[in-house]
């Protein structure tokens, strides 16, 4: 079991419920040199500590705007993660985005999710 | 994934702790898609997006070059050797009390509903009208239905048959029974398969 990095969610107890739509995620600068990362033994896995957690800072407060408003910096070709509310409400987290935040804690409707890339 | 409240960790392929308090805690899966943001907003006029920080703005991905790049696989190599697909083939994969069926991106359909097993459970994998897909079990009230796809509507067959649902939620949208979402993620193949290497392939033929 690999886990590239370690970041901040937050999970509400009694409700844990994740987005997990992701792709096996590896560093733009892999080939950069650095120590290399402390390792650890799980249930017969090897556990890589890459990066401490809130090393890449999660969002926690999420603010959401009309397409319209985001037309200067959403482009077509941008992956997203679409997500329907139970209200209807459809919301969509950029990928591009999340390269630099990887977590969103937010709500939808009653239920928290922790939407991650 | 690491928790503030009791620093557990958890891993994003399996949605399950594995180290700390919270140690064999399962989260549940909230439905959700893969798509570019001009689909998604061809299909959803409406939406919300996420605001962006000013130093966020830029277009493109650091990672355009991994993606495209079939020999970088993971931070530490390949750890698992399973040559049914090349191992950067983008996949769909299915997970249902530990079994997995995976479907190549390129060999589904542009929309539509595909039947299918996991284990021994009735699911459909749902092709949506964004290019998106969803997974439910096909079984909502104990009977298994079949189901085809209209618009963003899930429909069954017959005069007094059970539906419609959200194709994305599994929202029933005049009463009933909801369909009980799947985890559908969209992941590199070498990397799904490290984790459930028992994964069967779906195939078209």
């Amino acid at each position: 079991m690999i886990v590239s990095r370690a970041t901040a969610s937050q999970i509400v107890s009694g409700s844990l419920i994740a987005i997990l739509s992701l792709i096996l995620w590896v560093p733009g600068h892999a080939d950069a040199q650095r120590p290399e990362p402390k390792t650890e033994l799980v249930d017969g896995d090897l556990l890589y500590h890459v990066l401490p957690p809130d090393a890449i800072p999660a969002i926690h407060d999420p603010v959401f705007v009309s397409a319209e408003e985001a037309a200067d910096w959403m482009f077509d070709e941008e992956i997203v993660i679409g997500v329907v509310g139970p209200d209807g409400e459809a919301r969509a987290y950029s990928t591009w985005h999340l390269d630099h935040h990887e977590f969103v804690n937010d709500r939808v409707g009653d239920v928290p999710i922790a939407a991650t890339w | 994934m690491i928790d503030r409240e009791t620093e557990s960790l958890w891993s994003q392929i399996t949605g399950e702790a594995f180290q700390g308090d919270l140690t064999g805690t399962q989260l549940k899966v909230y439905p959700s898609e893969m798509v570019t943001w001009s689909e998604w907003l061809s299909a959803h006029p409406d939406t919300r997006v996420l605001f962006k920080e000013e130093d966020a703005r830029k277009e493109g991905s650091p990672y355009v070059g991994y993606f495209e790049d079939a020999e970088k696989q993971g931070m530490f190599g390949r750890q698992v050797e399973d040559d049914r697909l090349q191992p950067k083939t983008v996949v769909i994969a299915v997970e249902l009390e530990g079994n997995a069926l995976v479907f190549p991106r390129d060999e589904l359909p542009a929309t539509g509903v595909i039947h299918a097993e996991v284990g021994d459970a009735p699911v459909i994998l749902v092709r949506n009208v964004t290019g998106g897909a969803a997974a439910f079990r096909a079984d909502p009230a104990g009977k298994t239905l079949r189901f085809r796809l209209e618009g963003d509507e899930l429909v069954t067959e017959g005069d007094s048959a059970p539906g419609p649902w959200n194709s994305l939620t599994g929202q029933p949208l005049a009463g009933g029974t909801a369909l009980v979402p799947l985890r559908a993620q969209t992941v590199f193949w070498f990397g799904w398969v490290s984790f459930f290497p028992e994964s069967k392939l779906w195939s078209s033929e």
